[in-house]
């Protein structure tokens, strides 16, 4: 599990926030999305993400 | 099959759409739908959902009183630059639109990457202040995954300034980082009034959530 993962009990679902280094789009994701930001780009404005800009998501409790 | 992603875009009302003059954004709208005359592409008749005392402008006419509710319809042209109008060049359907807090949120399924891509570069094109606040994308079975429908309508202003405040102070983690007390301190009122607002909102978003 990559950093910054939260965990939502209800639907097992892991949501992050992904805050684009170009655009500075913060966006909230879910792990297949994270996996596909990680690979193609922002989806906004295309530039490269790493795992470093996709931080945690606020707390659901 | 299942490449999809579910996103939510959030834009200014005052953006291309059909709700630019027609409602000011304050009040909330939801269960917005809209339909095409087959006779003249050109134009659109949209319907939403609203309190029943909302000020609309001319042309806005109440189709259906629920009550303290009402259902509002109106004509605009079509303009190529609304979110509405570029879902429909990519053949992708509105899944939800409600207008809170002065912007216009809009939920739909893109059917794959270069869809979304090519939908959000539209959006963007059409007002540079278009915001992606979420993205799903289905790759969890259908076990895995128990979306529901919250309508934050439901809840009053009040109601969802007395929530925010509980939350932001901590007042729903455990250990709690205030009491109601404190939180009720922080909102100048009293703290029967506080857990009053609080026990109605519950009640409602867990109706949503356990229906």
């Amino acid at each position: 599990m990559g950093m910054g993962s939260v965990r939502t009990g209800m639907t097992g679902r892991s949501t992050h926030t992904f805050v684009c280094p170009e655009c500075r789009r913060s966006i909230e994701v879910d792990d297949a999305m994270r996996a596909t930001l990680l690979e193609t780009g922002c989806v906004v404005c295309g530039a490269p993400v790493t795992e470093e800009d996709i931080g945690e998501a606020p707390t659901i409790s | 099959m299942g490449s999809g992603i579910r996103a939510e875009v959030s834009l200014p009302t005052a953006a291309a759409s059909p709700f630019d003059g027609v409602v000011d954004g304050t009040t909330p709208v939801t269960g917005v739908t809209r339909c095409t005359p087959a006779d003249d592409r050109e134009r659109v008749v949209v319907e939403f959902i609203a309190d029943a005392d909302l000020s609309v402008a001319e042309g806005v006419e109440v189709v259906f009183d629920y009550g303290g509710r009402a259902a509002y319809r109106f004509e605009a042209a079509v303009d190529p630059d609304s979110p509405f109008a570029v879902l429909d060049r990519h053949e992708t359907p509105v899944s939800e639109a409600v207008v809170r807090d002065g912007r216009l949120r809009v939920t739909f399924h893109a059917s794959d990457l270069p869809t979304l891509r090519s939908v959000l570069e539209a959006f963007r094109e059409a007002c540079p202040e278009m915001e992606v606040k979420r993205l799903l994308q289905s790759s969890t079975t259908p076990t895995e995954s128990d979306l529901v429908t919250v309508d934050r309508s439901e809840l009053t202003e009040r109601q969802r300034e007395v929530l925010e405040a509980a939350y932001e102070a901590g007042y729903f983690d455990h250990p709690k980082g205030a009491n109601a007390g404190e939180v009720a301190a922080s909102l100048g009122i009293g703290r029967s009034t506080f857990t009053e607002h609080v026990a109605a909102a519950q009640r409602k978003l867990f109706r949503s959530l356990l229906d």
